[in-house]
């Protein structure tokens, strides 16, 4: 007893140690689960970067009566975020600031381009008489004295420049914009990673800043969206839920302990149990991969539940013998060997999470049986588990009599009846890999985000078009000749800002032209004095050989590009189809982000769903090679099919939308399915007790993995939901099995 | 003077008004002054179609389509010059500090702007009348100075 206690406490204490010391990177963005592998990798670079600048990116609004207000509140946040792991911006650099300046200095170089068309045109007279109509209007927008800019052209460039399309302003050295009267002052915060322990961190120093800022402003409306804090929300609740329902699901796993065991001590062997098998399997999978999906990890754990299922046969056995192993060993031995060839096919799959649920669910169920197998007949030697109580032997020896007698008669007429009826469900089904579907934010959240995008002029996500070249010029030349198809749409483009050397040349020879042609007529209409001409005309040559570079407009416009890449971000595209068109005919690529996450899914489930079909198949043979037989294997594998087509069949009658979680949970109906037909099989012999520990087990498994279907999280809502259904229906039908297989029986020894 | 946060209660809003205009803007550096006159029309709805009749004849209509083409500049220029015609102090206040002063039958009004963007375009602007608006002078950064005289006022818009 002593020398398998030392070595069980210094492996358990080596594991948990690891486990608590050696941090992994637990990924939960959902591009993770699949990443979109483009042909070209600094496509991918580039859209990767701007997706997960939008993101990773807070958005926060400070409303005021007045702007300065909501400035002096902002500037107070700020000071008010004590230890920031993230990029805040809200006070404009001056650089950023002068922006508006700066292209003052350019403006014969700058054109917009409906002017630089008409140039193009030669259609002078209407440039002229734009010009006067603008001279004479009350609200004349005149940004540059008339010498500087007698036709206003630098105006017409600004006010039709792209880039200032967004509400937002610089104004009192803030990025400002105006609704309803109240004044509000823009901060952005770049998180840097998607971990819930960092949301958590950032969330909470947000909140006491938030809190704080109150107090010395309470004019003052903060608010806050952005793609984080849906996230942060969500993962909040998700913890909120969970750790409800998974006390409730302890305390009833313990008052089910109490009531059929009369002690805790099985419960208590379970928690260690498992909760070692899932600390091993996360520690060796965080190694193999290097990192874990959060999906994986909840998938993965899950299906270690199986082995509540040894464990409870363990002890059901233990009641009732002193050597429980010798008769559940070989029915543990065959679910484990099943379990681990169906997990097999997941492995080679080539989907990267399913090869790391697999990993996480064979490593955990090896090592739980590892330890029930040796540990449990050391430890439990001396322990007084007690008999099931006779009232569970009982009434499990009533329902299953009850299922074996409904369908004795006409057995194949019912099932085919149970088939139709599920295959009418499942015509029903219909597929829910739309975004949308996987998060349905709160009342308040969906207010903030439509304050930010009345506030901020924007309404939907942008999608994107990645131009490519060989320099930055080139992009820029690039994209100015893909802008050129872009009329019909509203969009945002680095070369809007600062046009390429091509274009900014070729925008002071139209602007020289029209000196040429019309400064004369422009001129005497407006009776300028003389001189005036000499003075325009050595302001215009002073621009013609210093062009507008790069390196001097501020990063808050250059965030498109990059030294071979620029992204045109295209807002409100109703028409993604032609967009997508003219992208390929430019030899541009066409991004639509939420489209891709979409298609992600869609993709993934259906290449789960035909591994899904080979891990059946998998199990199918293992069983056919261990009872040497495909008509056994068959009826044994019989109830966990039916419990997926039925489980399948209800989901589509209840109208539920079938996604990527709901496949990868009918891996665990199919498991524990076969699991409970092959403890019958094994356990013939040992009449009442191998039920009442299926029933156990069940029940146990729907306590802990069918509450989950009550959760808001659309993940383990469908999971809860599958499993619930799922292990009920497995648990209904595998009486069926045996008794088709002991008319086999009965007929090959009547045969004999 | 009145606290800015009184000056709405006791002014009188047309929801229309047209009438003719003289306007003499003086271009500082330039040296230049360009006059010009005709008629206008306004509808706090409809928006505002201001047609100049000499020296040449010109229409610039400003109405919510106008605005989306011209942008948010256009639509607070919009703002701006129909606040300041039918007198609309809430949407002045956006954009300015605005001080209003009675003085016998008229009152005259001062707007300072709080606003960059605007800034670059108008520094200050005047506005002088009795129930309507008779005169309004804007000044703008490169020191400008525009005046617009009215006369003929009426509580109706043509259509536009």
């Amino acid at each position: 007893m002593r020398r398998p206690a030392i070595f069980f406490a210094i492996y358990a204490f080596a594991i948990v140690a690891i486990f608590f010391t050696r941090p992994f990177t637990l990924r939960t963005d959902i591009m993770d689960v699949a990443p979109v592998v483009r042909e070209d990798p600094q496509v991918t670079k580039a859209l990767d970067r701007l997706s997960r600048a939008y993101t990773g990116r807070l958005n926060i609004l400070f409303g005021a009566s007045e702007l300065i207000k909501a400035k002096d509140a902002g500037v107070f946040f700020k000071d008010n975020l004590t230890d920031k792991p993230f990029k805040v911006q809200f006070l404009i650099s001056e650089q950023e600031n002068d922006y508006l300046s700066l292209l003052s200095t350019y403006n014969h170089r700058l054109l917009s381009d409906a002017t630089a068309h008409l140039l193009e045109m030669c259609d002078y007279e209407t440039i002229r008489n734009n010009s006067l109509a603008m001279l004479y209007s009350p609200v004349a927008v005149n940004v540059l004295p008339l010498e500087q800019d007698p036709f206003l052209l630098a105006s017409d460039f600004m006010m039709n420049l792209g880039i200032t399309k967004s509400s937002f302003f610089p104004n009192q050295g803030v990025l400002s914009a105006k609704l309803d009267g109240l004044f509000y002052a823009y901060m952005s915060i770049e998180l840097e990673d998607t971990s819930p322990s960092y949301f958590k961190h950032v969330f909470n120093g947000i909140e006491r800043a938030k809190a704080k800022t109150f107090v010395d402003f309470p004019d003052v409306s903060i608010n806050i969206s952005g793609i984080p804090a849906h996230s942060a929300r969500a993962i909040s609740k998700s913890i909120a839920e969970t750790n409800i329902i998974t006390g409730a699901s302890v305390f009833l796993l313990m008052l089910i302990s109490l009531i059929v065991f009369r002690s805790a001590v099985c419960f208590l062997y379970a928690v260690c149990t498992v909760g070692m098998g899932i600390a091993l399997a996360i520690m060796l999978t965080a190694i193999i991969f290097g990192e874990i999906h959060v999906l994986a990890l909840v998938f993965g754990a899950s299906l270690i539940g199986l082995c509540l299922d040894y464990h409870i046969h363990y002890f059901v056995e233990k009641g009732i013998s002193n050597q429980p192993w010798i008769n559940i060993g070989r029915a543990v031995s065959i679910c484990l060997i099943t379990s681990v060839a169906g997990f097999g096919v997941m492995m080679l799959s080539g989907v990267p999470i399913l090869m790391q649920i697999a990993v996480i669910a064979t490593i955990g169920l090896i090592n739980t049986y590892f330890i029930i197998r040796f540990l449990y007949p050391v430890f439990l030697k001396k322990s007084n588990v007690r008999a099931i109580s006779p009232f569970v032997s009982s009434l499990e020896k009533r329902l299953a009599n009850f299922v074996r007698v409904a369908f004795r008669k006409h057995t194949a007429i019912k099932l085919a009846v149970v088939v139709i009826f599920s295959l009418a469900g499942i015509i029903q089904l219909r597929s829910g890999d739309d975004l949308k579907n996987l998060y349905k934010p709160e009342k308040d959240m969906i207010e903030s985000e439509a304050l930010f995008a009345r506030v901020g002029g924007a309404t939907s996500a942008p999608v994107m078009v990645v131009i490519q070249g060989t320099d930055e010029q080139d992009v820029l030349e690039k994209e100015e000749i893909f802008r050129n198809s872009l009329h019909s749409f509203n969009y945002r483009a680095v070369s809007q800002a600062i046009p390429s050397f091509r274009k900014q040349n070729r925008n002071f020879a139209l602007t020289e032209n029209l000196y040429e042609n019309e400064l004369d007529t422009l001129l005497s209409t407006i009776s300028a004095p003389k001189g005036l001409k000499n003075k325009m005309y050595n302001n215009l040559l002073a621009q013609k050989d210093r062009p507008l570079e790069i390196s001097e407009i501020p990063d808050s416009l250059k965030f498109l590009l990059s030294e071979n890449t620029s992204v045109v971000l295209v807002e409100n595209a109703t028409d993604k189809a032609e967009l997508a068109s003219l992208a390929r005919e430019a030899g541009a690529h066409f991004s639509d982000r939420i489209q891709e996450i979409t298609h992600i899914l869609n993709t993934l489930r259906n290449k789960v769903t035909i591994i899904f079909l080979l891990v059946i198949a998998t199990v199918f043979s293992a069983i056919a090679v261990v009872y040497r037989s495909m008509r056994d294997a068959f009826y044994m594998l019989s109830p966990a099919f039916m419990s997926v087509l039925i489980t399948l069949g209800v989901l589509g009658f209840a109208g539920e939308q079938i996604t990527l979680f709901h496949v990868l949970a009918l891996f665990l109906v199919v498991c524990l399915g076969a699991d409970y037909v092959i403890f019958r099989v094994e356990g013939r012999d040992t009449g009442n007790q191998t039920g009442s520990a299926i029933a156990l087990s069940c029940l146990t498994s729907i306590v802990a993995f069918g509450a989950l279907g009550f959760t808001s999280f659309a993940v383990t809502r469908a999971l809860g939901i599958t499993l619930g259904l799922g292990f009920t229906i497995a648990y209904l039908l595998s009486p069926l099995a045996t008794l088709s297989i002991k008319r086999k029986a009965d007929m090959n020894y009547n045969t004999g | 003077m009145l606290a800015v946060g009184s000056i709405a209660q006791d002014i009188y809003v047309p929801e229309a008004l047209s009438g003719k205009f003289t306007q003499t803007r003086e271009i500082k550096d330039a040296g230049i002054t360009l006059k010009s006159e005709g008629v206008f029309s306004i509808h706090k709805a409809k928006g505002i179609k201001w047609t100049v009749e000499k020296p040449f004849q010109q229409t610039i209509v400003i109405n919510p389509e106008a605005v989306v083409e011209g942008g948010e500049v256009a639509k607070q220029m919009a703002s701006i010059m129909g606040g300041l015609l039918i007198q609309d102090l809430d949407a002045l206040q956006k954009f300015f500090v605005v001080k209003r002063t009675i003085k016998g039958n008229g009152f005259e009004i001062n707007l300072k702007t709080t606003d960059e963007t605007i800034a670059k375009i108008f520094s200050e602007i005047y506005i002088k009348g009795r129930k309507y608006v008779d005169i309004a002078i804007l000044y703008n950064p490169q020191g400008d100075k525009t005046t617009i005289n009215f006369s003929n006022l009426r509580e109706s818009a043509e259509d536009f």
